[in-house]
């Protein structure tokens, strides 16, 4: 099974954050050697610049980021019971890089991650996926460009439990009217590590293995990002560490990038950079910090 | 996808019970009215002052439809609510609103195709004894046949296809209307008062039944007396769209003295009740159903039969005829079928979605019995507070069809056909909450708190 070790990283590419609050400089982007996008071809990054030449749309920090947001609120409720899970966000995700959100429960990391995935909407704020932006998209047009621009894992895996292994796989793709190929579908079963288990329903298989059906249906799309909303979080540590290795090959060999909401400092520990929230807005953005570190800042905040 | 509907009907049949149920009726129905309507052409005419087959049928099938539109509504919500995880699951995984409709209406197709045979059937056959006691009672001339045609019948599948295809819209809203995310935080339906349009639109079809009232009271009797169960249904439509907001104004207005007496428990029992007031208001929408259609019914005929005793000799002789009383008690008989599927639909599945909410309440240290004289006095609340709704709406309505009458008599109804009513109604809410409860209170608690399906 191709689980690699969780500081076994690529050494090209060194992400920084993009458009994080009070920075206001141009980040560099990641180079990304071997993530070949569409994106990192037809955009390429100029600092200051305020249009690209042809001048069509916004090219703002982290114009060449795989998502971003720009000042993203969320507000749920009206009135005296209103709460405002986001109070002004703005985070780039660098392409081909793996992000941890963490934070105190009540955070808004969630409802973060939810935004920017196109899963729920933000009161005010804009989210792009690469150069389109998606927050002003009908619910129709949304959903089928995120059948092929992003991938979600649930933390509760979220199969649907009358479907097969290999249904559940393939419906986003029957959604979408372009079934993947069987064997497109054995291999991101393969690449799970649940081969020959195609015909098992969710019931049958344990938590772990679930998350893998999870995971390779998120994966099956090949989508640009993959969220991942405390895969682990259900899990024993073991089985744990072999789906964030699963998600961090996906970051190392397929250029593919990765945000994840997590609690755990240790899970925090296979990602490239790691975000903190607290009330509503980030409140730390880390580079590679150890465990150590990680715990430190998330204590100080009462997490 | 008709695969996918398919499979969410094999493995949860109970889910759609109540549907298959309004819809095999509906089926029945129609045919059963086609098939009279059927029969005109090729029965001899009506003469004099028979009313003829088109006019008794058209005047059935009309009122038999929009009621059956009314349950089919309400079955079809429940069967979505049931299901709103997996729908919620599935528009994470990118199903377009469009696409999560489709499947709903996929559903409603194929449980039409599997209750229409059945339907014929019944329709068939109640439409042959139907046209026996007509001909019986001199209501359509004597040697009327019903051809062989299945042109009824059909009708009967289509036009149910298309009172369920018109339900999904409305039903599939509540899991369409808001995004993936907050459609998979809420457990069941989700708050539907939240909905922008819910209220506007109950108090539109409030005024609708007010413009219908002051219109009945301009038309001749018998007119009078089909619009005044048009203005019913009407109503009806508002009361369940302005239930939960006229339940939590109620509920707000009782809590402020609460809340200054003991600020604390006083807040506790105001949240209680303010979330009990959906669900209470869910449960009395199918018996003020019940209720109003079988008080407008009895009230409309004691009411003629009043006046006709002050003012004997008058033309409301042949409107109160024996044979028409019977008529209205066969459309009665029709109309309770599908109120007393709605009500047993409705309070069951509301109770059957509790599951996890008793099985808590077992672990914290509740017994059974206290669970069960709990549901009892539930089940009381929900009869006291349907009835009287029910009965309200009728009244409003029998007093619009009393003033056409001559001399405007006040409207009455006999007082022991009222408390077989509220009996009736009684009976059919502790069937649908008490059989249900007994039901989700058995097992052990641990493993419904723990399993992921409440």
């Amino acid at each position: 099974m191709p689980f690699s070790k969780p500081h076994g990283r690529r050494d090209g590419g060194r992400p920084e954050a993009g458009g994080r609050p009070g920075h206001d400089g141009h980040p560099e982007p990641g180079g990304s050697p071997g993530h070949d996008g569409p994106r990192s071809a037809a955009s390429p990054y100029r600092p200051g610049a305020a249009s690209p030449p042809d001048g069509r749309e916004d090219a703002g920090p982290g114009d060449r980021a795989a998502a971003r947001c720009d000042d993203l609120h969320r507000r749920y409720g009206r009135g005296a019971n209103a709460v405002h899970a986001l109070r002004g966000v703005t985070i780039a995700f660098a392409p081909g890089t793996f992000t941890a959100v963490m934070g105190p429960s009540g955070s808004g990391k969630t409802t973060l991650l939810h935004c920017v995935a196109g899963m729920d909407r933000p009161t005010s704020g804009t989210v792009w996926w690469g150069r389109t932006e998606v927050s002003r998209l009908r619910e129709r047009r949304l959903a089928e460009l995120r059948r092929s621009e992003v991938g979600f894992v649930f933390q509760s895996f979220n199969l649907m439990p009358a479907m097969t292994v290999e249904q559940n796989v393939t419906l986003p793709g029957r959604l979408a009217g372009r079934p993947p190929e069987r064997a497109a579908v054995r291999e991101a079963l393969r690449q799970v590590g649940l081969a020959g288990r195609e015909r098992h329903r969710p019931g049958q298989l344990s938590g772990g293995q679930q998350q893998r059906v999870a995971i390779a249906r998120a994966l099956v799309a090949r989508p640009e990002v993959v969220f991942a909303d405390e895969p682990t979080g259900a899990l024993d540590r073991r089985t744990g560490m072999e789906i964030l290795s699963l998600l961090r090959a996906g970051v190392d060999g397929q250029g593919r990038t990765c945000v994840m909401v997590t609690h755990d400092p240790v899970a925090a520990g296979y990602a490239d950079r790691v975000v903190v929230l607290a009330d509503g807005v980030i409140v730390d953005d880390l580079d590679r910090p150890s465990a150590a570190v990680v715990s430190e800042r998330l204590s100080r905040l009462g997490g | 996808m008709l695969r996918l509907a398919f499979g969410q009907i094999r493995t949860r049949p109970a889910t759609f019970a109540g549907l298959a149920t309004a819809l095999f009726m509906a089926v029945t129905a129609i045919t059963l009215f086609g098939s009279l309507i059927a029969a005109s052409v090729v029965s001899p005419p009506a003469h004099g002052s028979q009313p003829g087959l088109v006019v008794i049928g058209g005047a059935f099938g009309e009122i038999a439809m929009l009621v059956a539109l009314f349950v089919v509504v309400n079955t079809l919500g429940f069967a979505i609510r049931q299901q709103h995880r997996d729908l919620a699951l599935l528009r994470t995984v990118a199903a377009t609103p469009g696409q999560v409709r489709g499947l709903v209406r996929r559903q409603v197709l194929i449980v039409v195709s599997l209750v229409s045979p059945a339907g014929w059937a019944a329709g068939t056959l109640g439409a042959h004894r139907f046209l026996a006691a007509l001909v019986a009672r001199d209501l359509v001339p004597a040697g009327s046949r019903i051809p062989f045609t299945p042109v009824p019948a059909a009708a009967g599948s289509v036009l149910s296809l298309g009172l369920g295809t018109l339900a999904a819209v409305v039903a599939a809203r509540p899991v369409c209307r808001i995004t993936p995310a907050v459609a998979l935080g809420e457990s069941v339906g989700g708050d539907r008062r939240a909905d922008p349009i819910r209220t506007p639109v109950g108090l539109l079809a409030l005024a609708g039944g007010g413009v219908l009232c002051l219109a009945i009271a301009r038309q001749p009797p018998d007119k009078a007396g089909q619009g005044a169960l048009l203005a019913t249904l009407v109503f009806l439509v508002a009361v369940a769209l302005l239930g939960p907001l006229f339940t939590v104004a109620v509920v707000t207005v009782l809590g402020l003295p609460l809340r200054a007496v003991a600020p604390r428990s006083g807040r506790l029992a105001d949240a209680n009740l303010r979330g009990y007031a959906a669900r209470l208001s869910s449960a009395v929408v199918p018996l003020a159903l019940l209720t109003s259609l079988a008080c407008v019914f009895l009230s409309l005929g004691d009411t003629v039969r009043d006046a006709s005793r002050h003012l004997a000799g008058t033309e409301l002789a042949s409107v109160t005829s024996a044979a028409d009383i019977w008529l209205r008690q066969v459309e009665l008989i029709i109309l309770v079928c599908f109120g007393g599927v709605s009500t047993v639909n409705t309070l069951a599945a509301l109770t059957a979605a509790r599951r996890r909410e008793f099985a808590l309440l077992t672990l914290v240290g509740a017994t059974r019995r206290q669970l069960v004289s709990m549901l009892c006095a539930e089940c009381l609340l929900i009869t006291a507070v349907g009835t009287l709704t029910g009965t309200a709406v009728a009244g409003a309505t029998v007093t619009s069809f009393s003033v056409t009458l001559p001399g405007s008599p006040l409207p009455s109804m006999d007082p022991g056909g009222y408390g077989r009513i509220a009996v009736g109604v009684a009976v059919l809410a502790a069937l649908g909450i008490l059989l249900t409860g007994l039901r989700a209170t058995s097992g052990p608690a641990t493993e419904t708190v723990a399993g992921q399906r409440g």
